[in-house]
């Protein structure tokens, strides 16, 4: 075989399976449903028809503002909190660093309630501003601070020093630094981290309907509801094509900006204890700000979960295990907890190995158009609301001949469809800035494929595979909208457990989905510190 | 050379694909629908289930709500040789708008928790096969809506104003007292556009104050909503949001301390029988309230159309009815079946609840849902 030749088929062979589980279990399901809204209308006329009504105009500027401001607020903060994960080590951190992923897997609704017994009228903070902008954007910073500070720290701490060392030598100041070192090094990171962000805001359904007034309500609030609610799949096809748009158009900007940086990559942890009183304050400040937006609600539920009418105890975990045995809609919480460790693990070698896959052939493309063009291709599951994709599954999949619904692997596919997105996105921009001079010399000495990706590739994307890995379980433990679905009956997982819990009446009822919910949390910290010790990264303390 | 070398990968990865995809399409299409619209016959012999001599599974597609004792299931399938397996596929318009859009071929085949304002869509869209049950004499006239058969009352729930007993000491007795000073900003409603209570709710106000064939923005009921916003309502999205959130009554959370729920709210929040009935947590406004039938049907192209019949028949049999308020929180529909104690004693009785036929509910729903909504967005 021809070197040229092998230098194509390698890269295509390796997003081969991304791209079968895109078309099969992504556009497949997505474009039948489109098809089917579509099919007794006009195109151009359906489109005028939602461009030219003023709710829904007033709907898609409200999403536009939202996920703008929510996007600004969420990059601010997590770049400041990456700043101190990279560069600082104190007590606690590995555990900080672990915890703030937890809103990323917590079901909406038992988030909501939580921050409306804190923002809420008559709620526990002193400032109560449910029903405002501000309310959504402080929930959107909640749920996805940590993809801020997980992305760009762990391309901090890979950065090449020696080019630092060298400004700082130079006689850099700080902010010279900063504008002309820092930021364009950690610029593919930001930007990757960024359109992320973006995209959750913009698709953002449960906590706008929570937190915001009647009136501010996304374009997925409106799919959602012409979908399911109404049926009319006319509205909810332009709807979606116009979220798909969007999005799509702020992956190819942020791609533009995202130019090609080449740059040696270390493993050499620089974070050292606080030395000067100003990165004490800066320290400081980051964790108090982590504690107010991130950990309150949690305590919240906490708190909830372990307040009973006789005091404080245990009562609700107690019943969580007895009260509705003997009842079909009865979950055991720890089957809920197998169930969604199998979904959990699936997803994680499903998403993690496809993603990487198809992120090392976008690394490698030379030609930035086509590069753009995977990348947004691969992050549009993202950007497409779960009751679209959950009423495609069925259309597809549900027929007598084909029936994947009755099968286990239709949720951690699932699952992994929307997952091995934010796999590539973490990954790429590491692949990226891979020094090529080390694979050159890995050839030249003669190793094999395997024998390079076992010494050379793997361990210098040990970090962000990490990173990767943990964010593709969470996706899955959290997951509600697609498995509601697609979930076996007699397979719940953990959320599915919480939604059922909470869908009836009483005070026990309440406290039994708090109990879950702090279960849920306990579990996700617990396996993203294994996942992080499995990975001896030599920074101990990352994760 | 290169670029030949990369065309024909290309050419080739592609043709794979499409091949698989037309694979896939083709499996999918070719799957069996047996478009019989014929009525399922009666099933029970001499007025007990029937016993299959085969082994069969039945697929029972409910909301997400549905609930019985797995010692009834158990029962069930000892004495039928039917295996019951749940689908639940979420709320119930979702789970109704997911079947309509698999309609004919099925993903189950007997569909439970179909409510009186759904009916007609479903009719619409050829759902279901008729099925007359015999069990059918035993349910109280009430609830024998005319559907031609093609749907079977199981139980009935009222959407009903609960009230936090704690927080209010004389509560409203009617829609209209709500718009008093003493209860400003003091009710929380969900969104009728996105909640089944929600919709339940706007439907008592046009039952209560007319104007549902008015098509102004003067509407009776709709000046009604305007008063009541302007006396601070509270809207949320769905009943976990409104109940657990907003109400003050639910977990002591909120600070609304009234909220549309159901009639069966209440004794869900006594903890302990012997309380006395004027000492329960909450309690309910009766003028309030309005009735929801949910009924079960077999599904046009289902698998095993008798075993679905079995199934219906069974749910109105004595031990389910029996099982029905404990497991789902809703009322059996068979006469003089006996309700929990709990029940029994701290249930309101609705004697004369709100109610809006469903032809004209689904003539005019959406239209409701517009005006209402151009009060309140």
């Amino acid at each position: 075989m021809s070197r040229s030749r092998r230098r194509f088929l390698i890269p295509a062979l390796a997003a081969a399976p991304a791209v079968v589980f895109l078309l099969v279990f992504f556009l497949w399901p997505v474009i039948a449903i489109l098809v089917r809204g579509f099919s007794q209308s006009n195109v151009g006329e359906s489109f005028a028809n939602v461009f030219t009504d003023p709710v829904l105009r007033r709907v898609m500027q409200f999403t536009l503002i939202e996920s703008v401001l929510s996007t600004v607020a969420c990059v601010v903060l997590g770049l400041a909190g990456a700043a101190t994960f990279a560069n600082f080590s104190f007590r606690g951190k590995s555990f900080l660093r672990a915890a703030i992923v937890i809103p990323f897997v917590m079901p909406t609704v038992v988030m909501g309630v939580a921050m409306l017994a804190l923002i809420g009228r008559d709620g526990l903070s002193p400032v109560q501003f449910s029903g405002t902008l501000a309310a959504i954007v402080l929930a959107h910073v909640f749920f996805n601070y940590a993809i801020v500070t997980q992305t760009v720290s762990a391309a901090w701490s890979s950065l090449d020093r020696s080019l630092i060392d060298s400004a700082k030598t130079l006689g850099a100041s700080g902010f010279q630094l900063a504008r002309s070192v820092y930021f364009p090094l950690l610029r593919p990171a930001i930007l990757a981290a960024a359109s992320l962000v973006f995209l959750f805001s913009f698709t953002s359904f449960g906590i706008v309907l929570i937190l915001g007034s009647i009136n501010q309500r996304t374009i997925e609030v409106e799919i959602y509801e012409q979908t399911a609610k109404f049926l009319r799949l006319e509205t909810a096809a332009t709807l979606v094509i116009v979220q798909l748009v969007v999005i799509a158009a702020v992956f190819v900007v942020s791609g533009y900006f995202n130019r090609r940086i080449e740059q040696r990559t270390t493993n050499v942890s620089v974070a050292r204890p606080v030395k000067t009183k100003g990165e004490r304050v800066f320290v400081v400040l980051n964790i108090a700000i982590m504690s107010v937006v991130i950990f309150s609600p949690l305590l919240v539920v906490i708190g909830k979960s372990f307040s009973t009418p006789t005091g404080w105890g245990w009562q609700w975990y107690v019943d969580i295990f007895s009260q509705r045995k003997g009842s079909t809609a009865f979950v055991s919480p720890t089957d809920a907890m197998i169930n969604s460790f199998l979904y959990g693990l699936v997803t994680v070698l499903l998403a993690v190995v496809v993603g990487a896959l198809a992120a090392s052939t976008l690394a490698r493309a030379r030609h930035g158009f086509w590069q753009g063009l995977a990348d947004v291709v691969v992050s549009l599951p993202l950007g497409t609301s779960a009751v679209t994709v959950g009423f495609g599954y069925i259309l597809v999949f549900s027929t007598s001949g084909f029936d994947l619904r009755q099968s286990f692997w239709i949720v951690p596919i699932a699952h992994s469809v929307i997952a091995m997105p934010l796999v590539v996105r973490i990954v790429l921009p590491s692949m990226k800035r891979r020094d090529m001079a080390i694979d050159d010399a890995a050839k030249v000495l003669g190793a094999t494929w395997w024998q390079k990706l076992r010494h050379v590739d793997l361990p210098l994307l040990r970090q962000p595979l990490t990173v990767a890995a943990a964010f593709a379980f969470a996706v899955s433990l959290g997951e509600f909208g697609a498995t509601a679905f697609l979930a076996r009956p007699d397979r719940p997982t953990l959320p599915i457990a919480i939604y059922r819990t909470l869908g009836r009446p009483g005070e026990s009822t309440f406290g039994q989905a708090m109990a879950l919910s702090v279960i849920l949390m306990v579990f996700l910290a617990v396996a993203v510190a294994v996942i992080a010790r499995n990975a001896k990264s030599s920074d101990s303390s990352f994760l | 050379m290169t670029f030949r070398a990369n065309r024909t990968m290309r050419n080739r990865v592609l043709t794979v694909f499409v091949a698989a995809l037309t694979l896939f399409v083709t499996a999918c299409s070719s799957g069996g629908s047996s478009s019989s619209s014929n009525a399922v016959a009666p099933v029970l012999v001499n007025g007990q289930l029937p016993r299959f001599d085969e082994a069969v599974t039945l697929r029972v597609v409910t909301h997400d709500s549905f609930a019985m004792s797995e010692s009834l299931k158990t029962e069930f399938e000892n004495a039928t040789n039917i295996k019951v397996e749940l689908v639940p596929s979420g709320d119930a318009v979702t789970m109704v708008n997911s079947s309509i859009l698999t309609s004919g071929s099925p993903n189950g085949d007997v569909l439970f928790g179909i409510d009186d304002n759904l009916l007609s869509r479903a009719f619409a869209a050829d759902l279901f096969v008729p099925y007359s049950a015999a069990g059918l004499n035993n349910v109280d006239a009430q609830f024998r809506t005319e559907t031609k058969n093609m749907v079977t009352p199981i139980d009935y729930g009222d959407v009903c104003l609960n009230f936090d007993r704690r927080k209010i000491s004389s509560p409203p007795m009617s829609l209209q007292d709500l718009l008093s000073a003493n209860f400003a900003n003091s009710v929380v409603v969900q969104d009728p556009t996105s909640s089944t209570p929600g919709l339940a709710f706007l439907l008592a106000t046009i039952a209560t104050f007319g104007g549902g064939n008015d098509t102004s923005a003067n509407a009776a009921w709709l000046d009604y909503w305007r008063d009541l916003k302007s006396n601070g309502v509270k809207v949320s999205p769905d009943w976990e949001t409104a109940y657990y959130g907003e109400f003050s009554g639910g977990s002591g959370q909120g600070s609304y301390p009234i909220v549309v729920s159901y009639a069966s709210s209440p004794p869900a929040e006594v903890a302990d029988i012997n309380l006395a009935v004027d000492q329960a947590p909450t309690g309910v406004i009766a003028a309030s309230c309005y009735r929801q039938i949910e009924y079960a049907g077999i599904l046009r192209g289902a698998k095993h159309p008798e075993a679905a019949a079995a199934f219906i028949e069974f749910m109105l049999q004595p031990e389910f009815q029996k099982d029905v308020p404990n497991q789902m929180y809703v009322y059996p529909v068979v006469k003089d079946t006996p309700l929990p104690p709990i029940f029994e004693k701290f249930t309101t009785k609705i004697s004369e609840p709100l109610q809006i036929n469903y032809r004209e509910v689904e003539q005019n729903r959406d239209r409701w849902l517009q005006q209402w909504a151009s009060v309140f967005r």
